[in-house]
């Protein structure tokens, strides 16, 4: 089954690529190829504790569970495609695929390796839209983060296994985890919209997918200085009238300090942040319709997988809070700023659900959307069985009550005379959030994008030839 | 449309909720809360920003009253934090003094923020008439479930008494403080709201402090 999974996508890339030659103008057929990639993504998500050792690969439960999710929605996206599908799909396919196998990778070099070609395949991603500029810095700046961190570890540790960092290069992996996330408004949010935009789960769930594999045990304070962040993000999204970068940032800040506030937290945490991504990141394509599923995952209500992510990360905080004898400060920090998070997003999503747009939407973009809301909310209400979470979650009886109260408000709803029901009309639109660079600064990022992509590459290509020299490979 | 899918959100979340305070499901304290959290997404559908803001900052401090409880007892398990004060008393009164002193600032700042959330609710004809009062008896009995004993704990008639009143006056009386707050100025409900917010945090850090 390994071979289907982690190599599934890389085939769909070939078939799309035949469609570029063969068929140009074959649109539903690459979509059609892009839901078969879909599938197998959802199937690494439900398979990857099951998934045997195959070749450089073990099986990884955290980060398979994770790149599965990142290569679906990934997917999903490029399907609501109508211009550069094909690129587009070619470029997905063997970014997931690489991004599977990196997840999975037992050793250093392949995964190097791999990892590059998830940064390569991200950058020809953004390079069919908007925003390069800052997108191309975004996925250089954060790849070459987690390369160094992940070859500087096995030359100092003197092993070819890919190995948990340590020290300062722990801080590395962090770093460009946190940074792939889209913690930062400025960067890889810049390409929304766009026909690039299958890059943002894709780097969102490098994120994730590093945090899950590289990262350590919990780390409150960097939790606690994230969460603070994220509420400053909110307050800046409200007041930029949601502009949708700064709502981007705020996501990705929150599900990152609920990954390092629990590190058992992180395949939920990832799963939601992968879905809030690829639902902002269609936002500008889908306007004026589907705002009620884009607040809906925004707003970390229940059942949707974010706020089981946050009663993870809570019961985490408060266990280490209410039971250690001298608890780190940051504990208590994180159980009192999480309420607020919850009531940030409450407040975000709803913005996001209420506020009138253009209707200038795509009907594939909508539907994606609602899939996405969908899909959040199934994994949200069965969220033990694709996830490790603590007792006290897992414990609960949500999935049977939460059929009954949609049928229940399904059944009211109906019975209300529609003149009842009150709608305020706001007269704000949100804001793409895209800033428009001057040439002469594109260039100079693009060029900083390029030398130290240069630079990563230049030490996956060192490490690769020591790897050979000493007969690894 | 979305009017419609506002009241069908709320109708949900005061079913979630009751489906926990009232210990159909069990769960953690903060499925309380994230039902409430969901009762306030689908009243934002239908009020402007400034009273969804204010709306969500009385959630926030709901559920920072409520963790104050679960700091106190040590727990995170509401069926826990029912058993506690089923076989010690209620929060409110159990002691050391200062420990039971913070929990009780925590329970008037709790019932501060449920009357503030009340009163950022949409106009009543915005849905069915019970709407605005089941979410009041949530937000009540989500608090008295906390701060003044366990809720449905057996068929004892003077429990079962005692629990009816706390909680439904409790939702009357904020119910009613909600009516008249309504008419304060924006700054000053942001004031009240403040208070609140502060007492919280400083019952929360007390509690810490006493360990």
């Amino acid at each position: 089954m390994a071979p289907v999974l982690y190599l599934g996508h890389g085939v769909l890339a070939v078939g799309a690529a035949l469609f570029l030659v063969l068929a140009p103008r074959a649109v539903r057929s690459v979509r059609m190829v892009a839901l078969v990639g879909c599938a197998l993504g959802v199937a690494l998500v439900v398979a990857a504790d099951d998934v045997g050792t195959w070749r450089a690969t073990s099986p990884a439960p955290v980060a398979g569970e994770l790149a599965g999710a990142a290569a679906a929605v990934a997917w999903g996206l490029c399907a609501v495609l109508s211009t550069h599908i094909a690129r587009a799909a070619i470029a997905t396919g063997v970014a997931a695929s690489a991004l599977v196998l990196f997840a999975t990778s037992e050793w250093v070099v392949p995964g190097c390796l791999f990892l590059g070609c998830v940064l390569a395949a991200c950058g020809a991603l953004v390079a069919l839209g908007d925003g390069r500029a800052l997108g191309w810095l975004s996925i250089a700046a954060s790849g070459s983060a987690i390369v160094a961190a992940v070859a500087l570890t096995a030359v100092d540790q003197g092993t070819w296994e890919l190995a948990v960092p340590t020290g300062t290069y722990l801080g590395l992996a962090y770093g460009g985890a946190i940074a792939a996330a889209g913690v930062v408004p400025l960067l890889i949010w810049q390409v929304a919209g766009s026909d690039g935009i299958p890059v943002v789960p894709l780097l969102v769930g490098l994120g994730f997918v590093t945090l899950g594999k590289l990262g350590g045990p919990a780390e409150p304070w960097l939790a606690a200085a994230l969460l603070v962040l994220a509420l400053a993000m909110a307050v800046g999204a409200w007041v930029s009238r949601l502009s949708i970068a700064v709502v981007g940032a705020w996501s990705g800040a929150t599900f990152a300090a609920l990954s390092f506030a629990n590190h058992d937290a992180t395949v939920v945490a990832g799963i939601a942040a992968v879905l809030a991504a690829g639902a902002i990141a269609l936002w500008p394509r889908a306007r004026g319709r589907g705002r009620m599923s884009r607040g809906l995952i925004a707003s970390y209500a229940p059942p949707t997988i974010a706020f089981g992510a946050i009663v993870a990360a809570e019961a985490r905080a408060f266990t280490e809070a209410t039971t250690v004898a001298s608890p780190d400060i940051a504990w208590p920090a994180i159980a009192a700023l999480l309420p607020l998070v919850l009531a940030a997003g409450v407040v975000i999503g709803c913005g996001m659900a209420r506020t009138p747009e253009s209707d200038d939407f795509e009907p594939e973009a909508v539907v994606a959307t609602w899939a996405l809301l969908g899909a959040a909310m199934v994994a949200g209400a069965f969220l033990q069985s694709v996830a490790a979470v603590p007792a006290v979650v897992a414990r609960s009886s949500a999935p049977l009550v939460y059929p009954v109260a949609l049928g229940a408000g399904i059944f009211v709803a109906a019975r209300v005379p529609h003149a009842l029901a009150p709608v305020v009309p706001i007269t704000t639109s949100p804001s793409d959030g895209v800033v428009t660079l001057h040439r002469g600064v594109a260039r100079g990022f693009v060029a900083v994008a390029a030398v130290i992509a240069l630079g990563a590459a230049a030490g996956i290509g060192w490490l690769t030839v020591d790897g050979l020299a000493v007969g690894f490979l | 449309m979305t009017g419609r899918i506002s009241v069908a959100i709320r109708v949900a979340g005061v079913v979630v909720a009751a489906g926990y305070l009232l210990g159909v499901t069990e769960g953690p304290v903060m499925m309380a809360v994230g039902a409430l959290a969901l009762i306030t997404f689908g009243r934002g559908l239908a009020v402007d920003r400034s009273h969804e803001a204010l709306a969500g900052g009385a959630l926030a401090v709901m559920a920072g009253a409520i963790g104050v409880v679960a700091l106190r007892w040590g727990s995170f398990d509401l069926g826990e934090i029912r058993g506690a004060q089923g076989v010690l008393g209620p929060s409110v009164i159990v002691g050391p003094d200062d420990t039971a002193a913070a929990v009780v600032a925590a329970a008037v700042a709790g019932v501060v923020a449920l009357v503030v959330w009340l009163a950022e609710a949409p106009a009543t004809d915005g849905g069915p008439r019970w709407l605005w009062p089941a979410e009041a008896i949530c937000g009540a009995l989500a608090l008295v479930s906390v701060f003044l004993g366990p809720a449905l704990r057996g068929f004892d008639p003077v429990d079962l008494l005692t629990w009816f009143v706390a909680v439904g006056t409790t939702a009357a009386a904020g119910g009613w403080a909600s009516r008249l707050v309504r008419r304060l100025n924006r700054g000053l409900l942001w004031s009240v709201w403040a208070v609140a917010a502060v007492t919280t945090i400083a019952a929360a850090v007390a509690l810490v402090a006493l360990g």
